[in-house]
């Protein structure tokens, strides 16, 4: 994921395009997700945020403080909305798990699956509203100017 | 984490990663004590996910040996992440289903991940002993750290000066 980035730099330097990396895959699976809003964009997504918000927190002392309290702030809403989602699809893969769907039954997991299905959609449509509103605000392209300022 | 900004990446690595290392066997060690339960290893799954995180953006500092010990990390975090997804979803399923109008009661999909949660508790542990618990591996893992090569096996093909422009 960070292979181009120059071991021999910096560490300032070095942040910056480990940063930068993980800025510029987020803005591209945040169109992804929005495009399609599946149960693998949804986890990508919600792993680059993790990671972003954990490479803020671990590079903070390196980046400039309000804006890091600042994204961090937003990267906590993405992530708490993807959350939910995922919680969903992580339900339906297991409750069909062939050692938990064989133990229970049938009519079970699918009324279980079909409650899941509908609360996934449910909580989907403020996490796109979110996405949307990112993506409109061009806000990755602020994040990447305000944290690593030329 | 104090780090030395001015000084290379990688020696800054060399500094960090080891002590991080300790640490992460430290907690590991503490997750497989008897009668413990899934949420009380889901603190040491959040720690191992952090420290794979930071193993990961110092990768470029290291060779390709490293893959091994992450790959043995990512081992782990896939048998606890099992795990934390088979308790996640009784919750999830009670929240929904039992507490929902009208009540519905999962009696057999509820005691059926009880069930998978306890082998994937076990299967966790297992994977512990097995793979991470070893003390000469572990002395490898935190010397690797410790050292890292020279010449890392992969290039870097660009600067990350460079990367900003893009």
């Amino acid at each position: 994921m960070y292979e181009q980035v120059n071991p021999k730099l910096d560490l300032l330097t070095y942040r910056a395009g480990i940063v930068e990396t993980l800025l510029r895959d987020m803005a591209f699976s945040i169109s992804q997700t929005l495009e399609r809003p599946d149960e693998a964009s949804v986890h990508d997504l919600r792993r680059l945020c993790l990671r972003l918000r954990h490479a803020v927190r671990v590079f903070g002392p390196l980046l400039p403080t309000r804006q890091v309290r600042k994204l961090q702030g937003r990267l906590q809403v993405l992530q708490d909305l993807l959350g939910e989602v995922r919680a969903c699809d992580v339900a339906l893969a297991t409750i069909q798990q062939a050692e938990i769907a064989s133990a229970s039954s049938k009519l079970e997991t699918k009324k279980a699956a079909a409650t899941l299905a509908a609360e996934r959609r449910r909580r989907m449509r403020p996490l796109r509203a979110r996405l949307r509103k990112l993506q409109h605000s061009v806000a990755i392209g602020r994040w990447r100017v305000r944290l690593l300022p030329a | 984490m104090r780090f030395r900004p001015k000084r290379p990446a990688r020696e800054n690595a060399a500094r960090l990663l080891p002590r991080l290392a300790e640490k992460f066997f430290r907690a590991g060690d503490a997750s497989v004590e008897d009668d413990l339960h899934s949420e009380e290893v889901h603190a040491f799954r959040i720690r191992a996910k952090r420290f794979r995180y930071v193993l990961e953006y110092f990768r470029p500092c290291y060779g390709k040996a490293l893959d091994a010990y992450l790959a043995a990390v990512r081992g782990l975090q896939a048998a606890l992440g099992d795990l934390n997804d088979c308790h996640s979803t009784g919750v999830l399923v009670q929240e929904l289903l039992e507490t929902g109008d009208p009540p519905t009661r999962h009696k057999k999909l509820l005691a059926a991940l009880d069930r998978r949660e306890s082998d994937l508790l076990e299967k966790y542990q297992a994977y512990w002993h097995e793979t991470l618990e070893s003390p000469e591996y572990r002395e490898r893992f935190v010397r690797y750290l410790t050292h890292p090569p020279r010449r890392p096996a992969n290039k870097p093909v660009h600067a990350a000066k460079s990367q900003a422009a893009v």
